[in-house]
């Protein structure tokens, strides 16, 4: 835990991060250099300078933190670290499945390549190269677990990319939930909560889209993930709500029971609940980085797994702002439309 | 400019045939001017429609592009490209008819066909993508009708132009070659059959003189 505190420090100033926008693309590098994200910004690369560049080294970055507090954990809060690191590396099986859906170059997918867990590089590599299609995919990765969920999933459903990667992200869900369960005392309750506000966030955003674009209620209960405190019954409640709205005036009435950040988001979202839906995804993004700091200030007495969760949120939502920033400044869009979409904690918002 | 004298026998006859020639030509001028007016009012109304449609197009296209910048910075770049290249591509046709228009003349019609029926199912994955992504696509999707559209109207006005052009060509060739040319013709005739009476007259005072000194003599 001292570990993590220490990497605590590295982060980036929110203040700082807010200059950076509208910023030139060499000062925000420059300014990296002086930054955690060093290394991988300062690493021999072929490649000119531009955001997918920046991209990488910042998913990079994320990539060999999240190794190194997963190498100094240990017990169940190293099986929660490395089931937690899953997520990443189904973004790696994702990415191979629509680089060989849209025969996209070897190469160039390899950049969209995170190096984390069993799936290195080469591996990667291998897998594109010799596949010719999703199927091969699937049949290549068929040692790993992933290769049995995607088995199953295209049995079910067929070669429908979009649900192949569902199948891949509630599998991984799952497995995080599981080893949530094998925790004990504060730190499961702590972690818990900190998943659970995640699940339940994208659980309402996978809603608020479907709404949004019409898909039928069926259609979008298979895009549910796993529940936790917003149960099925609540979102199938959500579900069959004639707009966003009354909803909204529902999942609030409903989360008065669950913990205040709950509260504190879902108030939000009705209050704003006639906004474009980009912006209630904004909200809702921000959801496990407000709850990570509530159960880090509820919990700080001593060392626990709030910590870790609260550091975790805070670098991958750093990494969300920089990616924006940097991404906004070479489309050379409006510092304010840059703004809006950072998911900056309230707590800064209030004093600035 | 030299005119050029039509090939005719400088007769009477002929000279009335050249008048209602003259007549009919500078009647048909008229009406030719008439449908070019009616053209030229026709085309400034299809240019006005073009100008709208060119405005909605540029604002549809800024906006969807906006919404893709947005999600290209959410979800970043890489991956944005990755979706886009692996999700299914929208299969569309353009039928093209014609249909009658002013003076009658045909006009294209175009018209967007979608081959694939309209899909319940989402586009993109609804847990991986944000809404900009799919707002961006269905923004992208409504930019094709008002490109078929501007496309319509183009060819329209093109169409129009060279109509225009063509009615333009026939009255400045009616009204600087072909009644120039029967103006001469009618000058010369009138001035030839001039020149026969002159002659004639004198003709006449010849064998009146003659008839009068024979009868002295």
């Amino acid at each position: 835990m001292p570990r993590v505190a220490i990497e605590n420090l590295k982060l980036i100033e929110i203040d700082d991060l807010i200059n950076l926008i509208g910023k030139d693309l060499e000062v925000i590098r420059n300014a990296l250099v002086d930054s955690p994200y060093s290394e991988q910004i300062l690493a021999p690369s072929q490649d000119m300078l531009n955001s997918s560049f920046l991209e990488a080294a910042l998913l990079a970055n994320y990539a060999e933190i999240m190794q190194k507090i997963v190498n100094v954990s240990s017990g169940n809060i190293k099986k929660l670290l490395l089931s937690l690191s899953k997520k990443l590396e189904v973004s790696n099986v994702k990415t191979m499945l629509r680089a060989v859906k849209g025969h996209i170059d070897v190469d160039k997918a390899m950049k969209h390549i995170v190096p984390l867990g069993i799936l290195d590089s080469n591996r990667c590599r291998e897998i594109m190269e010799a596949a010719r299609s999703v199927e091969d995919v699937i049949a290549a990765l068929s040692d790993f677990e992933y290769g049995k969920v995607l088995n199953h999933a295209f049995n079910e459903r067929g070669e429908d990319l979009k649900l192949l990667e569902v199948a891949l992200d509630k599998a991984v869900y799952r497995e995080i939930l599981k080893t949530v369960e094998k925790l004990t005392g504060v730190d499961q309750k702590i972690a818990y909560n900190v998943i659970g506000i995640e699940l339940d966030a994208i659980n309402i955003k996978i809603i608020l889209k479907g709404k949004e674009l019409s898909v039928s209620s069926e259609i979008v209960k298979e895009y549910l993930m796993p529940t936790t405190f917003l149960n099925e019954t609540i979102l199938e409640k959500a579900l069959m709500a004639t707009d966003t709205q009354s909803m909204m005036k529902r999942l609030s009435m409903t989360v008065e029971w669950l913990h205040p950040v709950y509260k504190k988001i879902f108030t939000q979202m009705l209050a704003e609940s006639n906004l474009p839906l980009s912006r209630l995804e904004t909200l809702l993004d921000k959801a496990p980085l407000e709850m990570s700091l509530s159960v880090l200030r509820e919990h700080s007495r001593y060392y626990n797994i709030a910590f870790i969760l609260a550091f975790l949120n805070l670098r991958w939502a750093e990494l969300k702002n920089l990616r924006c920033i940097i991404k906004g400044s070479e489309r050379k869009s409006p510092p304010s439309q840059v703004r809006k979409l950072l998911t900056i904690p309230d707590e800064w918002q209030k004093l600035h | 400019m030299a005119t050029e004298k039509l090939d005719v026998h400088p007769t009477r006859l002929e000279l009335l045939r050249l008048k209602r020639r003259k007549a009919l030509a500078e009647g048909i001028a008229d009406i030719l001017q008439k449908d070019l007016e009616t053209l030229i009012v026709a085309l400034i109304e299809h240019a006005k429609r073009a100008k709208a449609i060119r405005a909605n197009l540029q604002e549809s296209l800024s906006t969807a592009y906006s919404l893709f910048i947005e999600s290209e910075m959410l979800s970043g770049t890489m991956k944005v490209s990755e979706v886009a290249l692996s999700v299914k591509p929208i299969d569309f046709d353009i039928e093209v008819n014609s249909t009658v228009g002013v003076l009658g003349i045909k006009f294209p019609l175009f018209q967007l066909v979608k081959k694939e029926h309209v899909s319940i199912k989402p586009r993109f994955n609804l847990l991986d993508t944000p809404i900009q992504l799919a707002e961006s696509a269905s923004k992208s999707e409504k930019v094709l009708k008002f490109i078929v559209s501007l496309a319509e109207l183009t060819a329209v006005i093109r169409e129009m132009l060279e109509v225009i052009a063509l009615k333009r060509r026939q009255i400045n060739r009616i009204r600087y070659k072909i009644i120039p040319q029967l103006d001469f013709t009618i000058r010369y005739v009138e001035l030839i059959l001039e020149e026969i009476e002159r002659q004639d007259a004198i003709r006449v005072r010849v064998l009146q003189r003659k008839r009068k000194e024979r009868a002295v003599k």
